[in-house]
Order: structure tokens, then C-alpha cells, then sequence
């Protein structure tokens, strides 16, 4: 138990780098980690933000109908969704193929008790996003329904006890879905289709959800119905909403069990396997010999391009969270082509009449998603050396970096934007800004992403997840993102002004340039400090 | 070659981990960087190569400011960390390529280049594996290479012969040999005494950031043998 608290402290000592802050000597290292540091607390608080308002305007919709209990079964659910999703990408990196595996592995300390210490960084990690979603919805909920003392700490308790299972179906799918690839050539590619299916199903299915609560014409029947669909799809949501709204004593007990469980099945199964399957996952399949022939030779912003672009492709934890934003581009316009009545209907209801001058800002929101450059330079973590010991400007390191995000933004903005508008049946104008919108925003936020990311480096990383999932330049990136989409979109459907299309794109490529400029300026300095 | 002035560097607070360094590295030289471990080696080459800014001091390579014109000096020299963490996404070859595009090499020079070193060092059939799945002395191996395969005039090199087996030590010491032979020049640190004494024709010792003995590697040591004079020195001094 002594060596599981020892190794449990030592990895949530480095969860967000407090530790290493704590006891740095370096003045400029020290204020750079802080910076990163603030910015993920100002992303969580944003975070926090959102989704108070969105339980608030749940628990409105819910309280007129006198359904405010189903706000925690609805949010648990969403919760567990959210938490399965990311246990798929974390597996690697936080459960398995860790950077410090090798020295871990060669202490005197049982397999299991590494793995119990794993699965709690794990939990860790996932407790944050439970957090987020619920202690907004629990407050509300409690500011509405007054409820009895008794819930409070049963709150904290339940709050706690909701990570367990989509923790471990998560590792499990997760798992498989590393061992399975990791023999494999082209096990990238199978591991980025396999994830990217999973978003899309469970999108799909939170879609079809969000369609039913927002009907306008019943919102009764959509609660029963949603009420019915949280007991049948995932009844722990249905125990958890029972405990703390009837004081169910089967609810809670049922918790109890699927957290005790759920944590022995994971440590059983991961303490087993758990040298096998790093094994496996550290034995990378040798290429076939090597014969001498002449080689290709390319320019220095090309070969920086080149291997900026493998470095992509060759985790798919990276594509996965950056060019999701374009596979859901591709999936809008594949919607819009085939469901085109479904469109014009929706357009010909008064209220939505001012649908189509937001559509531009909602593609450019989905593109500002995709950039891939927030985390392009943490990526190069130790090997940062390379490219700050050869003779290579950090204007041509960042614009190889640039290019990748771009190379991924533009066909992927054509193709999509083109089924979009045809799917809508934009007139011309309407065409042109549904390309030059996001075409801003991928330039604007393929820039911002660097201007970030050397602001906010994280280099360090023992896992990837860490810089793609849990850097303060990726959050503040996704949620300038979102910003930078709603503001014109709002102005747009509330003036119905066409100046707000060219304004928009007029200010994004002018930030751009600016930050450009910026960065080119000052990039070998900070390209220098950065360590 | 390499002309390092008044060099200062801290890392915050009052401790200087290089204070008032000063040496002159000549075309032709093989010059080793001997120190207890903290002392200031790896400080003092990644300060040379354009990785680590500092306090104050100067430091040239070929008559040009590593501070005033980074690329140019970068173009000149070749840098090994102690530690190969090079780009695992890419197989040998491709690292090696992305090396040659990067300093310009000629496709005639980077064929018989890449040829020729990895051969030497046995690496050839392995060229197609990912750096990933390399050993530590594989990926040590392909760093030199890399290093090599521009020809620099100045390679600085971080305890260059940890993780090589005893085979490709030695031939890393006869491609050493070599490239001082046609002009260029070595700095590289190393706890490896008897390799420094048989290896470099000058040596400086570091002790706590200051530079305690410099020079012909005759002159420093006289009659005593390296490993002595080296703990006399950081004993004592």
C-alpha cells in the first residue's frame, strides 16, 4: 500500500506541472509554466462557464415540466459519455507505453501495485472532466429543488464513484484497440479510424438525443422520452439520479458495486497483462533491410514540412483530436447533400430565416478546431534540441509547422464547403463566403496555434495526451475557437448585415498577420528560451 | 575555430553554472572537456550550439557571433546531445535525409556519405527501421552519422562514446581523427580519461563552471598521467 500512495503521489506531483514549478530556480522557466498554468485554469473556469449554462438551461426546460430530477441522470450520462471517450485515447500514454515505463518497471514494487497507480492517474485525470459537467448541474439542481442535507456529501460521494465504469470499458476498448494495432504496419491509420468511428457513433447518438429534448413542439414527451432513453442506455445514470434526488438506497449501493466492481476488473485484468501488453506496445516491427540507392534531395522548408507531417500522422491521438473538427465538416456536408429538403425546410421556419448568414462562422468554429499547430511545438518535446542545433530559422520551423495545419485545412474546407453550400442552396455570394470564412479561420488559427504554443510550451511530457488533450494552448486555442465563431455569428444573425461576412475575414487575416509578424520577430529568442 | 570569451551563464539564483569561461578551439584540434558531473560541460556545449542563450561573454565559430549570426555559425558545426533523443516518427534513413536537406547537402555527397559511415558503423541493413524501435547505441550511431554527413568544421560532441560498443567507439575515434586531419575541429566532453589523454592533442578541465587548467595536452598534464592530474585538480584546486 506504502510504494502504491509513493507512486500514486509521484504522478499526480506532475499532473499540470505543479511540482515542477514549485521547485524551479529558473525565473523565465518558472513565469513560462506559470503562464500555462493560468491559462488551464482560466480554460477551466471557462470551461466551468459553459457548462453552467448549460445545466441552467436544462434545469429550466426540466423545472417547468416538473422533471428537474432527470438535469443529474441527463448529466451523468453525458458525463460518462464524455469520460469513455477520452479513457479510449488516454490508454496509451497514461495506462500503457508511458515515457517513464523502463525506470517504473525496474523498482522493487509489485506489477499490480504500478498498475493500481496508473489507473489512478487515470481516474485522476477523468475526475476533473466529472467535475466540470456535474458540480455545475449538482448546484443547480440543489439551488432549485432545496433538497435535504443528506445530499450534499452523497453529491461528493456519487460525483467520485461516476468515473469508475467509462473508465474501464474505456481502457478495455482502448486497450484492444492498441494491442490489436501494434504489430501492425499501418497500425496509425487502423488506431485513427477505429477513434474517429467511435466520436462519430457517439456523437450521433448525442445528436439524436439533443434532437429529441430541443423539439419545440413537445418538450414533455422529449423529457419522458430522454428520461426513458438515460434508464435504458445506461441505467448507472438512472441509479445516480435515484440516490441523490429519492435517497434510493438501491442507488447508491448499485454505485458502490459498479465503482468496486469496475476498479477490481480493471486492476485484475491491467495487473495480468500489464508487462505484456507494454511489451507489445514498446516492440515497434523493424523495417525490411536496408539497401543503399540514391537518395532524393528537397529543400530545407519542404523537409521541415516533410517530417512535420509524419510527426502528424504518426500519432493518432494527435489526428484524432485535431482533424475531427474536418471529419465533422465532411459529415455536415455529406448531411447536407443527402438530407437537402430536411435543410430548406428547417430555412423556410421564420425563426430560423437567419440560419444561413451564421453558416460561414459555424464552418469557421469547425475549422478553428482542427489547427494543429497549439501543440506542434510542445510535440517536439525532447527532440527540440534538432532542429534549435541546425541552421534552420525559427520563421522556417514555423511555417513547416503552418503548412501542416493548412495542407489539412484547405481540401478539407473545399470539400466540405462545397457540399455544404450545395446542400443549402447558397446563391453565389453566399458560396464565396462559405469558402473565404473558414479559409480565414484556418490561416488565423493556424497562426494563433504557434503564437500559443511558444508562449504556453509543454515539453516535458511523459504522454502525449498531455500535450494534445491537457495543454493550456490547446484549450485556449479550442476555446478562442468557439469564441471567434459565436461573436460574428450572433451579430451576423442578429443585424443581418453583409459586412460582417468581409469584416470577419478582414480581421482574422489581419490578427494573423500581426501574430506572424510577431512570432517571425521574436522567434529565435523565443525559439532560444524555450527548453 | 571556436573562440569562447568571459562565457557566463546561471540558471537564477547567485550559483553560476559557467563562470568567466575562456577557450580557444584551433582548426586541426581534437580538444577534450573533462569535469566532475554538474561542472559545466553540457552547459558550455549547448551554449556553443546555439541551444542555450547566456548571461555574457562571447563566443565565435569561424569568426562569426553565435549570438549575432546563429545560422550562419550553425552551418559550421555539428552537434551531439549524451542523450540521442532523435525524431522517432522517422526510420534511420529519413532522419539521415532530413539532416542532408536541412545543411544542403549535395545528392553525390549525401549518398557516398550515408554510405560510407553507416557502413562503418554496421547501421546500413537498419536504415529502413523506425528511430523508435533503435537501441540507445543505434540511435547514438545514426546521431553521429547525422553529424557527419555535412562535413562540419566544428562537432561538438556530449559524452559521444556512451551506449557505442567497443567496435564502433572505435571507429567514431578514427572518423574523429580524421576530420581534424583535413581542418576541422572537435570539442566534446567526456568522463573517459584514458580516451581523452590517448584521443585529444589539447584538454580543459571545468570545476564548478570555472575553468581550472586548459591547454596542450602535453603542457596541462607533464609527467603525471591524466586520471591524476585531473584529481589533484578537482580535489584541490
Amino acid at each position: 500500500m506504502r510504494e502504491y500512495w509513493v507512486l500514486s503521489k509521484l504522478q499526480l506531483s506532475s499532473l499540470f506541472g505543479i511540482n515542477k514549478i514549485l521547485h524551479m530556480k529558473n525565473s523565465p522557466d518558472k513565469k513560462q509554466a506559470k503562464r500555462s498554468v493560468y491559462g488551464l485554469l482560466a480554460m477551466v473556469l471557462a470551461l466551468g462557464y459553459v457548462s453552467v449554462f448549460y445545466s441552467l438551461t436544462l434545469a429550466s426546460a426540466f423545472a417547468q415540466i416538473g422533471m428537474l430530477p432527470t438535469l443529474l441522470g441527463m448529466m451523468a450520462f453525458a458525463t460518462t459519455m464524455l469520460i469513455f471517450m477520452f479513457s479510449v485515447f488516454e490508454t496509451k500514454g497514461v495506462l500503457f507505453g508511458f515515457g517513464d515505463y523502463d525506470i517504473v518497471m525496474s523498482w522493487p514494487v509489485g506489477v499490480r501495485t504500478v498498475a493500481a497507480s496508473r489507473v489512478t492517474s487515470m481516474y485522476a485525470y477523468n475526475f476533473i472532466y466529472a467535475a466540470l459537467l456535474l458540480i455545475p448541474a449538482g448546484v443547480i439542481y440543489a439551488g432549485m429543488a432545496h433538497p435535504e442535507w443528506w445530499y450534499y456529501p452523497l453529491f461528493i460521494l456519487m460525483t467520485l464513484l461516476i468515473p469508475a465504469l467509462p473508465t474501464i470499458i474505456g481502457a478495455m476498448l482502448g486497450t484492444v484497440l492498441t494491442v490489436a494495432t501494434a504489430k501492425m504496419k499501418k497500425r496509425n491509420i487502423v488506431n485513427i479510424l477505429g477513434q474517429m468511428a467511435l466520436v462519430l457513433a457517439i456523437m450521433f447518438f448525442s445528436f439524436r438525443m439533443n434532437t429529441s429534448i430541443t423539439d419545440p413542439s413537445s418538450i414533455q414527451g422529449s423529457a419522458n422520452a430522454m428520461q426513458a432513453l438515460v434508464e435504458r442506455a445506461y441505467p448507472p445514470a438512472a441509479w445516480f439520479q435515484s440516490a441523490l434526488t429519492n435517497g434510493s438506497v438501491f442507488g447508491v449501493i448499485g454505485m458502490f458495486m459498479l465503482f468496486a466492481a469496475s476498479i477490481s476488473l480493471l486492476l485484475l485484468f491491467i495487473g495480468k497483462n500489464f508487462v505484456a501488453i507494454n511489451s507489445r506496445i514498446k516492440s515497434t516491427p523493424t523495417g525490411g533491410t536496408f539497401v543503399m540507392r540514391a537518395q532524393v534531395r528537397s529543400g530545407k522548408v519542404r523537409a521541415l514540412f516533410r517530417n512535420e507531417l509524419k510527426r502528424y500522422f504518426s500519432s493518432s491521438l494527435y489526428v484524432v483530436n485535431t482533424a475531427f473538427g474536418y471529419v465533422m465538416l465532411l459529415a455536415a456536408g455529406v448531411f447536407c447533400l443527402v438530407r437537402p429538403g430536411l435543410i430548406a425546410e428547417a430555412f423556410s421556419i421564420p425563426e430560423l430565416s437567419a440560419a444561413r448568414s451564421v453558416i460561414p462562422f459555424v464552418l469557421g468554429w469547425i475549422v478553428s478546431m482542427g489547427a494543429t499547430t497549439a501543440s506542434a511545438i510542445s510535440m517536439e518535446g525532447k527532440t527540440l534540441w534538432i532542429v534549435k542545433s541546425m541552421p534552420v530559422s525559427a520563421r522556417d520551423w514555423l511555417t513547416g509547422k503552418l503548412m501542416v495545419s493548412l495542407a489539412l485545412a484547405v481540401p478539407a474546407i473545399f470539400i466540405g464547403c462545397t457540399m455544404v453550400a450545395a446542400g443549402t442552396g447558397a446563391d453565389a455570394m453566399e458560396w464565396f463566403w462559405m469558402y473565404v470564412v473558414p479559409l480565414s479561420y484556418a490561416v488565423a488559427f493556424g497562426v494563433f496555434g504557434l503564437w500559443l504554443n511558444i508562449r504556453m510550451p509543454k515539453l516535458d511530457w511523459q504522454g502525449e495526451a498531455e500535450v494534445v488533450k491537457q495543454s493550456a494552448s490547446v484549450m485556449v486555442c479550442v476555446f478562442a475557437g468557439m469564441g471567434a465563431g459565436a461573436v460574428p455569428a450572433v451579430i451576423a444573425g442578429l443585424t443581418q448585415s453583409p459586412w460582417v461576412q468581409p469584416g470577419t475575414v478582414i480581421v482574422m487575416l489581419m490578427l494573423a498577420l500581426w501574430m506572424w509578424h510577431s512570432l517571425v520577430k521574436s522567434g529565435e529568442r523565443k525559439l532560444l528560451q524555450l527548453n | 575555430m571556436l573562440t569562447i570569451e568571459h562565457l557566463v551563464k546561471s540558471y537564477g539564483g547567485d550559483v553560476k553554472a559557467v563562470d568567466d569561461l575562456s577557450i580557444h578551439v584551433c582548426p586541426g584540434d581534437i580538444y577534450g572537456f573533462i569535469g566532475h558531473n554538474g561542472a559545466g560541460k553540457t552547459t558550455t556545449l549547448r551554449a556553443i550550439a546555439g541551444i542555450l542563450s547566456f548571461d555574457s561573454g562571447s563566443i565565435r565559430i569561424n569568426g562569426r557571433s553565435i549570438t549575432d549570426d546563429p545560422i550562419g555559425c550553425k552551418k559550421d558545426m555539428a552537434y551531439i546531445p549524451d542523450n540521442p533523443d532523435l525524431y522517432e516518427h522517422l526510420t534511420g534513413i529519413q532522419y539521415l535525409n532530413f539532416v542532408a536537406d536541412i545543411y544542403g547537402v549535395s545528392g553525390a555527397d549525401r549518398d557516398a556519405r550515408i554510405k560510407r559511415y553507416a557502413d562503418a558503423f554496421e547501421m546500413t541493413p537498419r536504415l529502413n527501421d523506425l528511430i523508435g524501435s533503435c537501441s540507445h547505441g543505434m540511435k547514438q550511431k545514426i546521431a553521429v552519422i547525422s553529424a557527419l554527413i555535412h562535413a562540419p568544421k566544428l562537432l561538438l560532441l556530449d559524452e559521444p562514446f556512451v551506449g557505442l560498443d567497443p567496435k564502433a567507439s572505435h571507429t567514431l575515434k578514427e572518423f574523429m581523427k580524421e576530420l581534424c586531419e583535413r581542418g576541422s575541429a572537435i570539442f566534446f566532453s567526456t568522463h573517459v580519461l584514458e580516451v581523452a589523454e590517448k584521443l585529444c592533442n589539447k584538454i580543459a578541465i571545468i570545476k564548478q563552471g570555472k575553468l581550472i587548467a586548459a591547454g596542450d595536452m602535453d603542457t596541462v598534464k607533464g609527467d603525471e598521467s591524466l586520471e591524476t592530474l585531473f584529481l589533484e585538480l578537482t580535489d584541490h584546486a
